[in-house]
């Protein structure tokens, strides 16, 4: 099927994701901006030192996630509007010491909150924060400026995924996929940015079984027309750790110019595939940028 | 509202003659009934005999063992505004929980953001939600406030948490629940 996958000058995301996803656009409009404007009401002056210590932890987790609830809404309506927010969001989360910085970051199209996964180590982490990790590094595999920290980043990636095996069938993160389909999906994007075509087919199909998966719990909420139409399901539209995922591979085929052909490969219901076009839009944002 | 009935569930107030009967409620409160409140609300709503509300949530973050707090306003007022759109009010109540799953059991509200009870609600309903059933009597209202949408859309735009226009306390009837409280050994809760 072939989409328009253009953001606009203004930013604005094609209208046939909030269609499939049976979501009126000027609702996510207004709850985003007013979402938005009270995460930036609670974590007013975060920035400022002076400040920094006065605002409670609980009040920064709240501004967090109201900031990252507002991105995930924008990024249906305006990606330029996501991404500020969501970079907001991931450096509150930076500042909590919660890894779940960096499946925000990659959202935004930032690269500086997803350096500190260069760091993480061998550090104990739960089966969710190494997904997190996992995902940073997966990301800075291709867009970490310089060779070394691109090294750095494929290196700490192949840790992280031995580290990851006793615990492959570990429910992670916001859906609760298994952490393998993760893994799998980054140890594909690694090899089709390295390979190209070749290596294409196998990315689309553990690309195919990760979105199938993933909307599994999201065929559940939305067919809970009540608080789905409404913007009260606690899945949200634009998952940030599924927009993530479909960020790497899309930065992965784009090296090869293979992002529409990824894309068209996988045969499944429009809405299922939402992940990765979003992801697509941030891959293309922030090409280029270098941020 | 406040010195009388309390907020009753919709299928009490939609009765014709606004009558219902201990058979009745018997017969509605059921897995199925609330299953159907919670997941297939459009289709019930007229009918139902729960009453939504929300506690916040607290989530345990395990690997720096602390707890997250995420306070029930900005949903309260979310579904009282129709997602910023309307004026609103908020109820400030309580209800008792048994910390186990008690459908058949009118006098006890479910505790949907139990992670241990709720898993199969749960995934989709984490703003914090208690279901009360059939009626939250005036007795358990402590107040309620009311939102006109322009104040609360003018304090956002300054970046100020919203305020209430006006609270209505109800002194005369509600009864604190501390007073009711025999925890032993916490002391904060004794009236």
């Amino acid at each position: 099927m072939s989409r328009d996958e253009s953001v606009d000058d203004s930013g604005a995301t094609p209208p046939w994701m909030a269609e499939v996803l049976g979501l009126d656009r000027d609702l996510l409009a207004n709850v985003a901006e007013h979402t938005e404007e009270w995460g930036r009401s609670l974590a007013a002056g975060p920035e400022d030192a002076s400040n920094a210590a006065t605002i409670a932890e609980a009040t920064l987790y709240e501004a967090a996630s109201l900031l990252t609830i507002a991105g995930s809404y924008w990024m249906l309506v305006n990606a330029r509007r996501a991404s500020a927010v969501l970079s907001r969001a991931a450096h509150l989360y930076q500042r909590l010491d919660d890894r779940f910085a960096y499946a925000v970051a990659i959202c935004a199209g930032n690269t500086d909150v997803a350096l500190n996964a260069l760091e993480e180590g061998d550090t104990p982490l739960s089966p969710s924060a190494r997904a997190h990790v996992m995902l940073a590094l997966g990301w800075l595999e291709s867009k970490a400026p310089g060779a070394r920290r691109e090294a750095q980043a494929r290196e700490g990636l192949a840790e992280h995924a031995r580290a990851a095996e006793p615990v492959a069938t570990e429910p992670v993160g916001r859906i609760g996929l298994p952490l393998d389909a993760t893994v799998r999906v980054l140890a594909a994007a690694e090899a089709a940015f390295d390979e190209g075509e070749a290596e294409m087919p196998a990315l689309a199909a553990v690309l195919h079984d990760y979105l199938l998966r993933l909307d599994d719990s999201a065929r559940a909420a939305r067919a809970d027309g009540f608080h789905w139409q409404n913007l009260l399901s606690s899945v949200l539209p634009a998952e940030p750790e599924a927009t993530a995922v479909g960020a790497i591979v899309s930065t992965a085929a784009m090296e090869h110019g293979m992002e529409n052909d990824l894309a068209a490969s996988i045969e499944l219901p429009s809405a299922a595939t939402v992940p990765l076009h979003m992801g697509m839009a941030v891959a293309r944002q922030s090409r280029g940028t270098g941020s | 509202m406040l010195s009388g009935d309390g907020l009753v569930c919709n299928w009490w107030r939609n009765q014709p003659r606004g009558v219902i009967s201990p058979r009745e409620i018997q017969a509605k409160l059921s897995e199925t009934t609330l299953r159907d409140h919670l997941v297939a609300y459009d289709r019930v709503a007229a009918g139902t005999p729960y009453i939504s509300t929300t506690a916040g949530v607290v989530e345990r973050d395990a690997a720096r063992a602390r707890n997250v707090y995420f306070p029930p306003l900005y949903t309260a007022l979310r579904f009282a505004t129709e997602n910023f759109q309307r004026d609103g009010y908020v109820f400030y109540a309580y209800v008792f929980g048994l910390g186990k799953k008690a459908v058949d059991l009118e006098e006890f509200a479910e505790e949907l953001r139990d992670l241990q009870t709720y898993t199969r609600y749960y995934a989709h309903h984490p703003e914090g939600e208690f279901v009360e059933k059939i009626q939250i009597p005036a007795a358990r209202i402590e107040k309620v406030e009311r939102y006109d949408l322009a104040s609360v859309l003018g304090a956002l735009k300054q970046l100020l948490p919203p305020s209430p226009n006006q609270t209505f306390r109800n002194a005369d009837v509600y009864r604190d629940p501390k007073q009711y409280a025999n925890l032993r050994g916490f002391p904060e809760v004794a009236v």
